[in-house]
């Protein structure tokens, strides 16, 4: 308390150095750049308007989770067992719940759409890529000229028929609904970056495709939509 | 001496007699029934515990995690074979649940989940996250894809709330002219969906829709804009309740996505049942049950959380 000037200069010299050391940290956070725009859909969205979702946290690492078994385990099942479509179509047109109890699976069957792994070949006969939940129609091999299904192309995806599909994920697993929900959201981005991300979206209609990939029933129509693990364009 | 050992005797003949009449009793503790979902989970779960042979004893914690700890220490002391709960916070009921299974008294949950899995036996939820995705389409849609919009959210300690929250904006985020204005909790309560949205209009008066968390929150919400004039707003829901149906059909409310309760109770239930007389539901822990939407084409088959 001698030297009151002193001790004074000294803190706002402080008080300066804080302030430089905390822009750097700013400007250090800010430069960093977003490598995945995209991300709005997922748990947490971008960095320009951050939603906070009670419940959600980072101890669970959907991305992470989804990345590490897509190559040792999803795709494998896929390549593995998966049903032709066309084995499925004739029994999917006169009852999808038979055709469901057939060829597809469901974890518990009360209140619970049928998932069904698939694997097809054939053309597409038109792209509808105006919506970000772009899709394709295809007409499978033999090709008669009308569209057997659709494949979902992105970026958006519509429902969780990739998780849904596979029989050694239960939501039992999850802690909660929201990771559960985070999970399927990993899965359909990774088929965004991998399957899809670099298709030529412009050039598509009546070209050859084959395809691997999972649908899950729905609610309102017949329609088979299917998002693609696996997808080759001629 | 002879006197009392007939009396003993008596006693024992009664206390027998009374264990080997007395019913196995089912406890059903929910949300308060002010909420006709919750109220329905209630009714559900009782009908269908009475159709099988149970006794039932059902108790409300009004979102008060005290008091739904003394309801389960009620139903550890009443000798319940088994727990039906619509939880009162995902962290907060983890400590109930495991008391009553350290004390032998299997729960069964419905509706709303805890953050731990392996304590109850079964965790019967909706599949929110897909019905909040069908409500979100379906605002969307209504939206004509463009405008300002309020969100109410529900309850903090509910997981369903952070789900359905996310499923709407998984949905709505994916359209740029859609603006959020507001977004606040009115904690799944008519009244606070009322209060809430008149202060919301005040400050912002240029709204186009509203998109609720649950069907008490978005009748809140719509008393409160046709009261300010602005009876033609968009209003969603999440339940399926009655009244939004009513609602729905006088052309109010235009969409709700039906949480089938009722029978998610009667599912509880009988899963009880099943474990109780064979250690096993056959079934794993947590069950998701899909949702359905629902708006003017399908409003007049609703009737108590389930199509006719």
């Amino acid at each position: 308390m001698l030297n009151t000037s002193t001790t004074g200069s000294r803190f706002i010299a402080r008080i300066f150095l804080t302030l430089c050391l905390f822009f750097l940290v700013i400007n250090a956070c800010t430069i960093v750049p977003d490598d995945d725009t995209q991300n709005g859909s997922q748990g947490k969205s971008g960095e320009k308007e951050k939603l906070d979702i009670y419940f959600v946290s980072d101890d669970f690492k959907p991305d992470e989770y989804a990345r590490n078994i897509w190559k040792s385990k999803v795709v494998p099942l896929f390549m593995e067992k998966s049903t032709p479509l066309e084995q499925i179509l004739p029994d999917w047109h006169q009852n999808s719940a038979e055709a469901g109890r057939k060829f597809g699976y469901r974890e518990k069957a009360e209140g619970s759409p049928w998932n069904f792994r698939v694997r097809g070949k054939g053309i597409i006969l038109a792209a509808h890529t105006t919506s970000r939940a772009s899709t394709v129609d295809i007409d499978l091999f033999p090709a008669d000229g009308t569209p057997d299904l659709v494949l979902q192309i992105g970026p958006v995806f519509k429902d969780s028929a990739i998780r849904d599909s596979l029989d050694f994920i239960s939501f039992t697993d999850f802690t909660n609904q929201l990771e559960f929900a985070r999970l399927s959201n990993a899965f359909n981005k990774v088929v965004r970056q991998d399957v899809t991300g670099n298709l030529d979206r412009e050039n598509l209609k009546g070209r050859q495709v084959s395809f691997w990939g999972a649908f899950t029933q729905l609610q309102d129509s017949d329609q088979i939509r299917v998002t693609p693990v696996v997808l080759t364009i001629e | 001496m002879k006197k009392l050992s007939i009396a003993s005797l008596a006693l024992i003949f009664f206390l027998t007699a009374s264990m080997v009449y007395a019913k196995d009793l089912i406890v059903v503790i929910t949300p308060s029934h002010d909420n006709p979902f919750f109220k329905s989970e209630a009714v559900g779960a009782e009908a269908k515990a009475k159709e099988l042979g149970y006794d039932v004893l059902s108790l409300v914690h009004d979102d008060d995690a005290n008091k739904q700890n003394e309801l389960f220490d009620t139903a550890i002391a009443r000798g319940a074979k088994a727990i039906i709960l619509d939880n009162a916070g995902a962290d907060a009921s983890i400590a109930p649940v495991e008391r009553a299974k350290n004390a032998g008294i299997p729960s069964f949950l419905i509706d709303r989940e805890i953050n731990k899995n392996g304590l109850a036996v079964s965790q019967i939820v909706s599949n929110n996250y897909q019905g909040a995705k069908l409500g979100g389409e379906e605002f969307v849609k209504l939206m004509g894809e463009k405008g300002n919009y309020v969100e109410l959210v529900g309850k903090e300690s509910d997981t369903n709330a952070g789900i359905r929250s996310q499923g709407y904006h998984d949905v709505i985020d994916q359209y740029p002219d859609l603006k959020i204005v507001a977004r606040q909790s009115a904690n799944w309560s008519q009244t606070e969906g009322f209060e809430k949205m008149e202060s919301i209009i005040q400050a912002n008066p240029d709204i186009q829709g509203v998109i609720c968390g649950n069907d008490t929150m978005a009748m809140g919400a719509m008393a409160a804009l046709k009261a300010a004039g602005k009876g033609k707003v968009i209003v969603v829901g999440f339940d399926g309740s009655n009244d939004v149906r009513d609602s729905i059909l006088a052309g109010d409310i235009k969409a709700t996505v039906l949480q089938p309760a009722y029978r998610i109770a009667q599912m509880a239930v009988e899963q009880a049942d099943k474990y109780l007389k064979t250690g096993s539901t056959g079934l794993p822990e947590k069950q998701l049950m899909d949702c359905v939407l629902i708006n003017d084409r399908n409003a007049a088959k609703l009737e108590t959380f389930a199509l006719k």
